[in-house]
């Protein structure tokens, strides 16, 4: 048949004039029937192909803990000490919407000549991508990359010793100012590992970056809470345990 | 990577925390330096000849003006005693403004007595570097209170309006008709 086709290709004027003989004589007509190949089409119905998944699966499960990185850096001796819970929204096997509340207390100071204090609250939301999501067999196992728009709201003060002038004596500096907020933005990832059923752990990375702070007037602000000191660039690292819960599948 | 990671975790949880601490303390070890003069707080002044524009060796009196009461402080800033091209003013830390009287004689002036009144407004605010830094105050947008200096308007020019720890950084020029 293929070469039939090829000849007819090459020749198509006489060689039809011939099939057509072919085809009115059955004597030829038994022959081309042996030469030819029967071959089977199969149509492909849409409705049986595989349903492609949508970009954002169903929720299927939610995570709730705490973050142990603060509470360890405040016993190791850090000028914050801070409480966060998280949560997260788990979107299949693929996404994850993930937040963050915590409350903050900060105090720096070498205690004879100044002390710069800060409280507030914060949360940070933000979504993750897990890089193992097509693996079937890694159902224990997360690792994580995503980013976080973190925001705070906070007060501080300061009472410092303030040297004597030419114009002033020495005196005892007091600046408070309240209403504060700061926001920014991390990029970074974490890993989550089933501990047992349903507890997971994993520590977590991320950049920070400054977005903005309210202006002040007396007092610049030196901390903020869940951020750190006030600088562009900055590095924050969690210790989170989770406890997921599951849908229950109807 | 991953299968290593994953036997961390799995075989030894603590680990992970381990690790984590070590990082902490890594980063708790890494302190900033004191890099800014805590006591940037002296405005640097020069005066120049309106002919030539070069710099001029005064012998003056300085004196600071009280807050309230208008009148000269005890203590003089400078005294005709000496001849200094330029005068490093101390700035207040309680207020938002300050004002000295210059009197002395310039020599080679069609007017040679001097008998003035500069009074300077800023902006401050108060920072912490680092705990071994202490406080440090920062001092911008200095300005020139045109109703109270009795120096021309036009011969008081600010060059740079925030106070930093240099000592040929100059804050204020005054131009004077002088030698």
């Amino acid at each position: 048949m293929k070469q039939i086709k090829s000849i007819c290709r090459l020749y198509w004027t006489p060689i039809s004039i011939l099939l057509v003989g072919c085809f009115l004589s059955p004597g030829a007509l038994a022959q081309s029937t042996d030469s030819v190949k029967v071959v089977k089409v199969i149509v492909v119905n849409d409705s049986l192909k595989k349903p492609k998944k949508p970009f954002l699966q169903a929720p299927r499960a939610v995570r709730v803990g705490v973050n142990l990185f603060p509470p360890i850096s405040t016993v190791l001796g850090s000028d914050f000490r801070e409480y966060e819970v998280n949560g997260e929204l788990l979107f299949g096997n693929k996404y994850i919407l993930a937040g963050d509340f915590g409350i903050s207390d900060i105090e720096r100071g070498d205690v004879t000549n100044y002390t710069y204090e800060g409280q507030g609250t914060y949360l940070r939301i933000g979504l993750d991508y897990n890089n193992w999501f097509e693996d079937k067999t890694q159902t224990e196992a997360m690792l994580t990359i995503g980013f976080r728009y973190g925001l705070a709201f906070f007060q501080h003060a300061l009472r410092y010793e303030g040297a004597a002038t030419y114009w002033d004596p020495a005196f005892q500096g007091n600046l408070e100012e309240s209403s504060l907020t700061a926001n920014w933005l991390e990029v970074g990832g974490s890993l989550r590992v089933k501990l047992f059923d349903n507890l997971f752990i994993g520590p977590a990375a991320y950049i920070t970056f400054i977005l903005g702070t309210k202006e002040t007037e007396e007092l610049a602000i030196n901390a903020i809470p869940a951020y750190g000191l006030n600088n562009n660039l900055r590095m924050r690292l969690g210790y989170h345990v989770l406890y997921q819960i599951n849908w229950k599948k109807k | 990577m991953r299968n290593f990671l994953l036997f961390c975790f799995y075989s030894s949880p603590s680990s992970s925390l381990i690790l984590s601490s070590v990082l902490l303390l890594g980063l708790v070890s890494c302190q900033e330096n004191c890099t800014e003069d805590p006591n940037a707080n002296l405005i640097n002044l020069e005066f120049i000849a309106r002919d030539d524009g070069e710099v001029l060796s005064l012998a003056v009196d300085v004196q600071g003006l009280d807050f309230t009461t208008g009148q000269p402080l005890d203590s003089l800033l400078f005294s005709q005693a000496d001849t200094l091209s330029s005068f490093q003013l101390p700035i207040s830390s309680l207020r938002d403004t300050v004002t000295f009287r210059f009197q002395g004689v310039i020599t080679g002036a069609a007017n040679p007595t001097l008998n003035e009144q500069l009074t300077l407004v800023y902006d401050r605010q108060v920072n912490i570097i680092e705990p071994e830094c202490g406080v440090s105050e920062s001092i911008f947008n200095l300005r020139n209170d045109t109703l109270s200096t009795t120096f021309p308007i036009n011969d008081v020019m600010i060059v740079l309006n925030s106070l930093v720890n240099e000592t040929n950084q100059v804050n204020l020029q005054i131009i004077l008709d002088a030698n």
